[in-house]
């Protein structure tokens, strides 16, 4: 087996009386790994532990075999594109990344090869001379993906660089990513959206409230959520006559009304669950205006892995 | 099994040395200075103004009369250009409050702190590049037109040197550009990293600046203690410049004014020093305190 790309042990971090991260330990293979955690749940502080930007209130951290903290040689192998823009708006996305290679010590000519290969590689060819300030929510995505891999590194780490973007932005980011992937990059990229995180790798790592939950195989990760009761609200006019006909069938464990015109259900298999319910209100007549699963979101999740 | 390209090679060129990517932040930091069209008519007022007051300071003292004031005679005129509260003073306030003021606060207010930090860039090479800067445009309103008016006394001023007298007038320049500069550079940056707006470290900055120079006057005439004279940041810098340079006879007959009439302060070297030395070293530990504590809240 490969050597590991990044190595935590008993990593802690605290901003004053704040636990950001809790005694975490890891190790991730080379590749596309995912970081998938709610907001809040220290993912940001774990990556910028390992870009180097934070020294860790206590543990040991190892990335390409080297401590990241206030080393500019770590810095020369590895890309960071943050969550939020750092841009000097005034200046083009070939200037922003020219410079930014420089300031990677490229000299000046290799610095304005690499933007152009940078530029091009993220498909901003067309808009390179333009003012970042006139740039979409995508282009600027996109930017900050090319200053991270501009320089050639080996190790990508990406924090949330789906967040904000349109759907056709995001399927062109996450082929993008997946593509520093077949190239033999690794990749670390975060996001609190379970089916961002899957549809670039299978090798993730949870955390929730600057723990560690789980480590490993995504589909193995599925199914012990799976495992756990699925929560779905149905926003119906005739409330108490659909939750009768859903409590006949076995999908179904459990049925409550939030308000009168709401129900809350209970499901093991949701799959079938979500198969039946047209057929049982066409059967009735009534009609379902509303229909969501407070589980879609991350943190319910964790709660069902937390609690369990 | 999946076959994958691995087509990734990492770069084998040649890096440039630190050095470099302090002069590529430099080179940065002033274009973007130059970026707002106010910055732009603010700066060109700024100069014009200034050099204006050099040509006219120049010509006066090189009028071929048999009398002329003592500062400016000889090197006092540089002296004096550099030691005055207008123009320099007030132009140098105004340049520092307005390319100092942002210099950090800006970086803060955008996230740019992990761009920087996350290149080949340490906090120290930070540090360095914004003082570099804001002392470049300082030093363009200070050391550049004293610059000019020392190549103009070797052309026209009626006083005959030494290549050596010359050379020392140069470097007396210099010194004294450098030392109303660097603490003014270092503390304004302060100023700008405790804050992410740049409109507070200006504020603050003009106060100290006018601030310590009125407080000093006042205490001054109420206590009448040397030690309130300390208090103003005009008098130890002009104190410590006026130590730059040479004593030479004066070389025309000379109208005796209140400027020359003896030292800015009644001290030495040693206490304007400690000062602006302590005020400058405290500084730099401000901006990167602040810079490593933003690190991790950005």
């Amino acid at each position: 087996m490969s050597d590991p790309i990044i190595a935590v042990e008993h990593l802690n971090m605290w901003y004053g009386r704040v636990t950001a991260l809790n005694d975490v330990s890891l190790t991730t293979p080379p590749g596309i790994s995912g970081l998938l955690g709610p907001n809040g749940a220290g993912k940001t502080s774990f990556m910028r532990i390992l870009v180097g930007l934070m020294r860790p209130s206590g543990g040991a951290v190892t990335v390409l075999g080297d401590d990241p903290w206030n080393n500019t040689a770590h810095n020369l192998r590895t890309g960071y594109c943050p969550e939020h823009d750092g841009f000097h708006e005034w200046m083009s996305g070939r200037e922003f990344l020219t410079w930014m290679l420089r300031l990677r010590g490229r000299m000046r000519e290799d610095a304005r090869h690499g933007a152009a290969e940078a530029l091009d590689r993220v498909r901003l060819q067309d808009a390179a001379d333009r003012p970042i300030g006139t740039y979409s929510r995508g282009m600027r995505q996109r930017l900050k993906i090319a200053q991270a891999v501009s320089h050639d590194a080996r190790l990508l780490f990406l924090d949330e660089p789906l967040t904000g973007t349109d759907p056709l932005v995001r399927l062109e980011l996450i082929e993008l990513i997946r593509s520093f992937g077949r190239e033999g990059r690794s990749v670390l990229v975060s996001s609190h959206v379970l089916h961002e995180i899957e549809a670039l790798t299978t090798n993730i790592v949870l955390f929730h409230r600057g723990r560690l939950v789980a480590c490993g195989d995504v589909h193995e990760i599925r199914s012990l959520i799976d495992r756990h009761p699925h929560l779905v609200s149905v926003r119906t006019t005739r409330a108490r006559d659909l939750a009768a006909a859903l409590l006949r069938d076995e999908s179904v464990s459990e049925v409550s009304f939030p308000r009168e015109s709401e129900i809350l259900v209970r499901t093991r298999r949701p799959d079938d669950f979500y198969a039946r319910l047209p057929k049982v209100a066409l059967e009735l007549e009534c009609s379902v205006e509303e229909l969501s699963s407070p589980d879609d979101n991350l943190e319910a999740v964790f709660r069902y892995l937390t609690e369990k | 099994m999946a076959v994958l390209d691995q087509s990734y090679q990492p770069w084998h060129g040649d890096f440039q040395p630190r050095f470099r990517r302090v002069v590529a932040m430099i080179q940065v930091e002033i274009k973007q200075a130059f970026a707002g069209t106010f910055t732009k008519i603010m700066l060109l007022s700024t100069f014009t103004l200034m050099f204006g007051i050099v040509g006219i300071l120049f010509i006066v003292s090189s009028l071929p009369v048999d009398r002329t004031f003592d500062f400016l005679a000889g090197n006092h005129l540089f002296r004096f250009f550099l030691s005055s509260m207008f123009p320099t003073g007030v132009l140098i306030m105004t340049l520092a409050a307005m390319i100092g003021g942002r210099a950090v606060s800006r970086d803060l207010r955008t996230n740019a702190m992990s761009m920087y930090f996350s290149k080949a860039i340490l906090p120290f090479d930070y540090l360095m590049a914004k003082w570099a800067t804001v002392s470049l445009f300082l030093l363009s309103a200070t050391f550049a037109p004293a610059a000019l008016m020392w190549i103009g006394h070797w052309a026209v001023a009626r006083e005959s040197l030494t290549t050596g007298q010359r050379l020392a007038d140069l470097g007396a320049v210099t010194l004294h550009s450098l030392v109303i500069v660097l603490p003014i550079a270092m503390y304004v940056l302060a100023l700008s990293s405790l804050s992410r707006g740049a409109f507070v470290p200006a504020i603050l900055w003009t106060l100290t600046y006018l601030g310590s120079w009125t407080i000093s006057l006042i205490l001054g005439e109420a206590l009448g203690e040397d030690w309130c004279k300390l208090l103003s940041w005009p008098n130890l810098t002009n104190r410590l410049g006026e130590l730059c340079y040479a004593n030479r006879p004066l070389p025309l007959k000379v109208h005796k004014t209140d400027f020359m009439s003896g030292p800015s302060l009644p001290y030495d070297w040693q206490e304007p020093l400690t000062i602006l030395a302590a005020v400058t070293v405290i500084s730099a530990g401000i901006v990167l305190w602040r810079l490593r504590k933003f690190e991790g809240q950005e």
